[in-house]
């Protein structure tokens, strides 16, 4: 008796073997098979190279902030893990550059499904448990920003939670409870590591299971109108217009390695550093949170406080509920002006707000930024 | 009400901070201070001169007193027993020396020639490290002042400077080098080199201020020299560490993507094998 047989026998490997076949038989809509459409699988690829070397990252990481004062073991161990122990700044380095893509492909990937209208009937609910993988990619970020405990990190989420304490109402309760106390402490490093390291995580896992068995089931969506794909049946189109996934195969392939490759090339020519300890009692000039918080960390220096978190809140609203809001069936971009346009325009102050963020409380050339973004002459250095 | 207000008068803190010392009167002392080793260290005005400045009842600024400079219970050319309130290890040394021995008064001004203590060598408000050039040329101050050229003293001295210095470039250019955290060296050793030679340097300089030409300058000239060469060591392995990174992530990177490409054509031609082509 073989192996595999014997493997088989209480395995059940057959079966295994039989649902892969199916799966990669499956048909595809022709117009699926592209590049565009690999954005999911590559988010995953990511998330899975961000397990495996956030596991070794934890390894050496130690999460506690000491007595609070000149040593913090948490940056201790951030700082032997980049500068003393062997290939301890490659792992950092690809896991941060890991994080950076993992938003940029998911945000690629959103774009992508609202592109095609994807989102649309019967698909609510894949968009729904996509909504919830992005906003756990960015939570990702978030508690992961802090865990170094240098002056940049640190600083960037006391503003970050301040904004929390400005909700009315149960604003102070929903800091409170994010900080663990009042302030940035031992307590919020605790809780902000064991969300990123198991409840995110395990979030995650769940989401991307039910956001895959939903595509799976559903199949992706064809470019025909609701109403169309509706009228001639899903398996009626695949049947005689879709192709086996099998041919979408070699695509995926080639954007796992390209994705990987990436990555690690950025960790190797742009190893991320470290900055000094995080002093609680020197605030540094110009803290900002990450590129992909940019937008909404600008947006609220323009408007009052309330008003600007609940335009911010407004926003993700829509997002979160587009499919039941945007009620046109067609999928067709060139048929969907109106949302294509409205769409463009924020789109567009979303990175215009983005630039204004990341030129501000800063100086390029003769020309500072003051905190809205806008631009000065700058004074003559001290003759 | 009045009794309180003289109360909360009277038991307000009295402090003086450098903006203010400056910003009121003393321009050019701060000048002088901006370029010392003590703005560089974070010793500032009240360092010195201590909180209680100003008398405040005639709104005139620090008078000359013993008590201008914190707690010293002398003269104001008294600078060794202000001086050692942070450089003990130094007045241990200086307190023992010839130099020391014929230190006197200098406030009578009447031409005599007279060591002034500390501010012989180094000149206050812009006090820095010693610089041995700088105190061989002067003829304000320092050597010159006592020493005719061309003594065994200022033969000494010369040789003392000479080798310092070679000791002290070496340690900055250490410096220089070790102040780039690249991520994946680890400066450890190098920084250990760094703070043993600038220990010893610290050393040298300490017992160079009881400046016994027969004894001290002989031993520190068989000592400082052989205290370079670690220094320069050091450098040389921050540099082939730097190197050594460069050429591993290059070669380490050239291979990753290599298999990178291999893999893409083995898994094309798995794809086209096993599904067809597309």
């Amino acid at each position: 008796m073989g192996l595999r047989s014997w493997l088989d026998d209480r395995l059940g490997l057959t079966l295994f073997s039989q649902f892969n076949r199916e799966q990669l038989h499956k048909p595809v809509p022709k117009h699926a098979s592209n590049y565009a459409f690999t954005l999911g699988t590559a988010a995953l690829v990511l998330f899975m190279s961000q397990v495996g070397s956030g596991i070794l990252l934890a390894l050496n990481y130690s999460c506690s902030l000491g007595d609070g004062q000149e040593n913090i073991p948490a940056y201790s161990s951030v700082r032997n893990i980049t500068f003393e122990i062997p290939a301890g700044w490659l792992i950092r380095s690809f896991h941060a550059w890991g994080s950076h893509l993992m938003v940029l492909v998911v945000l690629l990937h959103l774009f992508r499904v609202f592109w095609y209208g994807a989102y649309k009937k019967p698909r609510e609910l894949t968009w729904l448990f996509g909504c919830g993988l992005l906003f756990a990619t960015l939570t990702f970020g978030f508690t992961g920003y802090l865990l170094p405990m240098d002056q940049v990190s640190y600083w960037g989420t006391v503003v970050a939670t301040n904004s929390f304490m400005d909700l009315p109402g149960l604003g102070d309760r929903v800091g409170q409870t994010i900080l663990g106390g009042e302030s940035v402490s031992g307590a919020t490093l605790s809780r902000f590591f064991i969300l990123h390291v198991l409840i995110l995580p395990a979030s995650l896992l769940g989401l991307v299971a039910l956001h895959l068995y939903l595509v799976r089931r559903l199949g992706i969506a064809t470019r025909e109108s609701v109403t169309v794909e509706q009228h001639r049946g899903y398996e009626n189109v695949m049947h005689q217009e879709g192709v086996p996934f099998s041919k979408h195969m070699f695509r995926e392939v080639t954007t796992v390695i390209v994705v990987l490759s990436a990555t690690v090339t950025l960790a190797v020519l742009f190893p991320f550093e470290l900055g000094p300890i995080a002093t609680p009692g020197e605030t540094p000039k110009g803290v900002k949170p990450e590129w992909y918080f940019l937008p909404i960390y600008q947006i609220l220096k323009y408007f009052p406080k309330l008003v600007g978190i609940l335009l911010v809140n407004a926003g993700i609203a829509v997002l979160v509920l587009l499919p039941f809001l945007d009620r046109n069936p067609e999928r067709s971009p060139g048929r969907r002006k109106f949302l294509m346009s409205a769409a463009a325009v924020a789109l567009l102050a979303t990175f215009a707000l983005g630039l204004l963020g990341y030129l501000s409380e800063r100086r390029i050339g003769r020309w500072e930024f003051d905190i809205r973004g806008v631009p000065h002459r700058a004074a003559e250095e001290a003759k | 009400m009045s009794a309180w207000l003289l109360l909360a008068f009277l038991t307000q803190e009295r402090t003086a901070d450098n903006a203010r010392c400056i910003a009121n009167c003393h321009e050019s002392q701060a000048d002088d201070w901006k370029s010392s080793i003590h703005f560089f260290k974070g010793t500032d005005c009240i360092g010195c001169h201590g909180a209680d400045t100003i008398d405040t009842k005639k709104n005139k600024p620090h008078l000359r007193t013993p008590e201008f400079l914190t707690g010293v219970k002398a003269k104001w050319t008294d600078s060794p027993n202000l001086c050692k309130k942070c450089h003990q290890g130094v007045y241990d040394e200086f307190a023992r020396s010839q130099h020391f021995a014929s230190w006197e008064d200098d406030e009578s001004e009447d031409g005599k020639r007279r060591v002034r203590g500390c501010l012989a060598c180094h000149d206050y408000h812009k006090t820095a490290t010693a610089r041995g050039k700088e105190i061989l040329a002067s003829k304000e101050m320092g050597c010159a002042k006592c020493h005719r050229p061309a003594t065994k003293q200022i033969a000494a001295m010369t040789k003392y400077t000479e080798q310092t210095e070679a000791l002290e470039r070496a340690i900055a250019s250490l410096t220089g080098a070790l102040h780039e955290e690249i991520p994946g060296i680890s400066w450890t050793p190098e920084r250990g080199a760094r703070e043993t030679a600038a220990q010893k340097l610290r050393e040298f300089r300490t017992r160079q201020h009881f400046a016994d030409f027969d004894k001290t300058f002989k031993e520190l000239e068989k000592e400082i020299p052989p205290a370079v060469p670690p220094v320069e060591k050091a450098l040389s392995a921050a540099a082939a560490k730097k190197r050594s990174l460069s050429g591993q992530k290059k070669l380490g990177l050239s291979i990753f993507l290599v298999l990178m490409a291999v893999t893409l054509l083995l898994a094309r031609s798995w794809c086209v094998r096993t599904f067809g082509q597309h």
